[in-house]
């Protein structure tokens, strides 16, 4: 398991030279002949200015390899990539079901989160002014966990049936491109609103397929 | 024991998330489905299937979803404080998921969750460990057939 928080920064520039506590000069020794007979300095240099910068600049160990960029958790490997033509985009991914797992948990905590902050907001307008705190705290923890599950449902329900739809019309076409995207977005909002009517219905179709369409177009552009 | 076939700890979470979600919202849709078809008067089974579909399926996912995302942030947490990873970290993430989910029914039933849910993940790895074990068994390494101290296959 690799931690990207912390840990990693001291290799470039978070490392430079620890500066050494004695006022005396250090003396330098760069050429091995000569023999340094004075003691060393009584802050003598330790381990992390002995690796100096010169010495661990990852940058240039090999410039190639992209040392200097630190870690980058979305960073896949190449050969687990999918290979579906049209499909490598801004946002790397495995497949469909790599998809429908980022795109449901992704819109997920997005709903959940601003429902919550709207029930927060409405649990704590709600309250009386000059209700005790535990009363507060009950009124606006009911509020979030009526809002926050409802939008975070809605959303996630809508990114399942999106991300199902669009790798059914990749693995029918075996191509990925915006119609793909569009058609599933368009079948998403259409099943989305079926029991309420065939206008509520092209409504959210329309948008959700619009919603589809700046999405792959954003994903493709950038 | 890295498990590299996932991805690094704070973006897993999201995943976890998401498959739970879905993993639940397809569950909960044939479960809800199957229920509220066969708990219709005849002539409205098919309308009594989609409105219980439609009300009580994104809760299962919901339910589901959070249960896991909780247990994926705990289990990132405990992995980052401990810096190892071993079968205690999600014995030890299902527990406080437990606690946590169960925090608002009042102390005791949220000992009680907890404890069930450390359970419930010991035994889940146990169970794995157990079935590693056991599959690793076949290709466990084995002394070469030997006659008259020559190998066969030599």
């Amino acid at each position: 398991m690799v931690w990207p928080f912390g840990g990693s920064k001291n290799d470039t520039e978070g490392s430079a030279p620890a500066p050494v506590t004695s006022n005396e000069p250090l003396v330098v020794d760069r050429a091995p002949t000569t023999s340094d007979s004075s003691p060393p300095p009584s802050g003598s240099p330790e381990l992390p200015t002995f690796l100096s910068s010169e010495a661990f600049d990852v940058s240039k160990l090999h410039p190639l390899a992209g040392l200097d960029k630190g870690l980058e958790a979305l960073d896949l490997e190449d050969d687990a990539l999918s290979d579906l033509p049209g499909s490598k985009g801004f946002l790397p991914s495995r497949g469909w079901s790599d998809d429908l797992c980022y795109g449901s948990g992704t819109m997920y905590m997005g709903g959940l989160a601003l429902g919550g902050a709207y029930g927060f907001a409405e649990g704590l307008r709600q309250s009386p002014a000059n209700a005790p705190p535990k009363l507060k705290l009950n009124s606006v923890l009911n509020a979030v966990t009526r809002r926050g599950p409802y939008l975070g449902n809605s959303a996630g329900i809508l990114a399942i049936s999106y991300n199902v739809f669009n790798g059914l019309f990749d693995a029918y076409r075996s191509y990925h491109d915006a119609y793909n995207s569009v058609g599933a977005g368009i079948i998403t909002g259409i099943l989305f609103r079926s029991t309420r009517g065939i206008k509520p219905m092209a409504i959210s179709g329309a948008l959700m397929g619009t919603a589809a369409g700046v999405w792959s177009y954003l994903t493709s552009a950038i | 024991m890295a498990d590299h076939t996932r991805d690094p700890c704070p973006i897993v979470i999201v995943n976890d998330f998401g498959g739970a979600f879905s993993m639940g919202v397809i569950g909960g849709t044939i479960w809800h489905g199957i229920k509220g078809f066969r708990n219709s008067p005849s002539g409205e089974r098919r309308s009594g299937a989609i409105a219980a579909i439609r009300s009580r399926a994104p809760v299962v996912g919901g339910n589901f979803g959070s249960w896991g995302g909780v247990f994926s942030i705990f289990d990132c947490a405990i992995k980052g404080i401990r810096r190892k990873e071993d079968p205690f970290n999600p014995i030890l993430a299902g527990f406080c998921t437990g606690g946590a989910l169960a925090m608002r029914g009042g102390f005791k039933h949220a000992r009680n969750s907890a404890i069930t849910c450390g359970c419930l993940l010991a035994v889940f790895e146990g169970v794995g460990i157990a079935m590693s074990s056991y599959m690793s068994r076949a290709s466990k390494p084995q002394l070469p057939d030997m006659e008259g101290g020559v190998p066969l296959a030599a």
